[in-house]
């Protein structure tokens, strides 16, 4: 059991992996696991999970150090302060740490909200203690490889950045160390750091992802580009719940280079989609739909019917949330020291820059998928379920995001859905929906 | 189908595609170059900025067709040129970026801000960059990268 817990999720019983394995540039890989079993596992049910090829650190031969980052980074920096912690408890040398958004799995799950996503600002009040106890550990079994090369006992070593020190100035590498400190067995405790012997927590450094996203070699969801892919655009409706009546589809099936036009369900209503060689084909084609719209589904009610209805509701007596002081002084107060007003905020229609896209590759019983989510547990369940498989048969890769203002917050996934429904008619070909 | 012969960061490019076809997606389909970014679609939020003959323009509203032979320069191949190297450290130094999706966008405009107006005002800056929208808000730290580019290039430094 690990010295300190900070929440429920991660005081469950745990065990702890390491694998080996060999990269196709032939050196070795050191991937160190954090097994959260499920409840149905605890009871003895089921077979031991199959875990995808890497968890949260590698160190690699030429001394990089990869560091799995859980949570999706799309402006809050969240892709450099996790590999911070991790990296300070690990006394990894910081110039040779590389992030990596990590894929939907369940090791990924935030430790509170049991789900993979980011939100509510969580990112470091939920995974502080698990990346620092990430860090400590696999500090803790390089030491303890090293110890076992120079036949000496832990407590004589020390660490400085990636590199051990032991009694009589022997000192190895990480990098040299990785492949022993794979066969040492995940210590149950590991001492975290006095936080005066912080190198990099609360320490200005500059954020990981800076140079990247200032010469154009930073990829994000919508740049992606795979062998075959088509590109796919969404005719919705003007109104939620509405449906295309009829599709006049001719001039946009004229356009050279257009594959299909059919019509898709969304979570209300239905849209048509058209599925190109590219962008601008797909957009040429969209624009040149004929639909005529079913408004018979639409709710009826409209701005200035829900405004007044807002304004009988907040005059209204409901529950009380929390009471203090007393508000009855406020009857007594003389009514020119009173001062009444009415605010009224209107909805506010946010976008991120990045326009929302989704690549997802099906192939019958299996599907790949590429899309900059906030909610990775609950968009590859939604994607799986439009595709009739399940989720554990759905390799959900994270993208760079470029921003999210709450668009990449959305419960019923429907950017996902709708790639999903998509993707489905076109099994084999990658199809990216923008 | 029309065939082009483009100028690309120095390089002669061939492409066969619609005439209609905005320059951003010849690079982005076409030459597979996605450090230009798509945003808005119409020339409203900056994230396709790029240089035609030098002057900062947006790429998703410029058909191939009209391009002839003047010049591209990308975000890509800014790097190569002394003031878009000194706006590029400026914004790593700076720490500008967030989510980093306009920034390509930010990065052309204010190199051909700094070549028009070698050292601006932040009236200068705010005129100029205005048209670059960055949901993030990293706009005061845009203009103390500017302006550290611009000192960096007028004290000569060497870095």
């Amino acid at each position: 059991m690990t010295a300190a817990v900070d929440s429920p999720t991660l005081a469950l019983s745990r065990r702890s992996f390491l694998r080996v394995s060999a990269t196709a540039a032939g050196g070795l890989i050191v991937s160190l696991y954090f097994d959260f079993p499920s409840l149905a596992q605890e009871a003895g049910q089921g077979k031991a999970k199959v875990y995808p090829p890497d968890a949260f650190v590698h160190i690699r031969p030429d001394g990089k150090i990869v560091i799995q980052v859980n949570r999706l980074e799309f402006g809050q920096g969240v892709q450099t302060s996790l590999p911070m912690i991790l990296a300070d408890e690990m006394d990894a040398d910081w110039s040779q740490v590389v992030a990596e958004l990590a894929p939907a799995a369940d090791e990924y799950k935030d430790p509170v909200f049991g789900i993979q996503m980011v939100g509510g600002s969580g990112s470091i009040a939920h995974s502080f203690q698990q990346y620092r106890e990430l860090g400590a550990r696999t500090r803790a079994m390089l030491i303890a490889a090293a110890a076992q090369q120079w036949k000496v006992s832990p407590e004589q070593c020390r660490t400085e950045p990636s590199v051990v020190h032991g009694p009589g100035g022997r000192s190895a590498k990480y990098s040299e160390l990785a492949d022993a400190a794979a066969h040492i067995p995940v210590p149950e405790t590991a001492p975290l750091k006095n936080p005066a012997d912080f190198r990099l927590i609360g320490k200005k450094t500059r954020r990981l992802d800076s140079r990247p996203k200032c010469d154009g070699s930073l990829k994000f969801g919508l740049d992606l580009d795979l062998p075959g892919m088509k590109v796919a655009m969404v005719a919705h409706p003007p109104v939620f719940g509405a449906s295309p009546k009829s599709v006049d589809d001719k001039a946009a099936r004229s356009v050279p280079g257009v594959v299909d036009v059919f019509e898709i369900p969304m979570v209300k209503g239905r849209a048509v989609a058209v599925v190109a060689d590219k962008f601008w084909t797909a957009k040429q084609a969209r624009d040149r739909l004929q639909i005529d719209w079913d408004f018979s589904a639409v709710e009826r009610e409209d701005s200035s019917q829900l405004w007044e209805k807002y304004k009988t509701l907040a005059a209204t007596p409901g529950n009380v949330a929390v009471t203090r002081g007393d508000e009855k002084v406020l009857d007594s107060m003389a009514s020119d020291s009173r001062i009444i007003a009415e605010y009224e905020f209107p909805y506010l229609a946010h976008t991120p820059m990045e326009p929302l896209n989704t690549t997802i590759r099906f192939d019958g019983d299996r599907a790949e998928v590429w899309a900059g989510s906030q909610f990775q547990t609950i968009d590859q369940a939604a994607i799986a379920e439009v595709l009739g498989i399940k989720p554990n048969q759905v390799t959900f890769h994270t993208e760079m995001a470029g921003g999210g203002f709450g668009r990449r917050a959305v419960p019923d996934s429907h950017v996902q859905r709708e790639a999903a429904a998509i993707a489905k008619r076109f099994a084999g070909t990658p199809v990216k929906l923008i | 189908m029309q065939t082009y012969n483009l100028t690309v960061n120095g390089e002669r490019k061939k492409v066969t595609t619609d005439p209609s076809t905005p320059l951003l997606w010849v690079l982005r389909d076409e030459l597979k170059m996605t450090g230009t970014k798509y945003g808005c679609g119409i020339a409203s939020c900056g994230a396709c900025t790029i240089h035609l003959a030098g002057v900062a323009t947006r790429s998703c509203v410029v058909p191939v067709s009209l391009v002839g032979d003047r010049p591209i320069v990308t975000i890509e191949g800014i790097g190569q040129d002394p003031v878009g190297r000194a706006v590029q450290e400026a914004w790593v130094s700076e720490d500008v970026v967030q989510c980093g999706y306009c920034q390509s966008g930010q990065i052309m405009g204010a190199v051909a801000l700094l070549k028009g107006v070698p050292k601006p005002t932040d009236r200068n800056i705010e005129q100029s960059m205005g048209g670059n929208i960055c949901r993030c808000g990293t706009y005061v730290r845009i203009r103390a990268a500017i302006k550290a580019a611009s000192q960096q290039l007028h004290e000569g430094g060497t870095r």
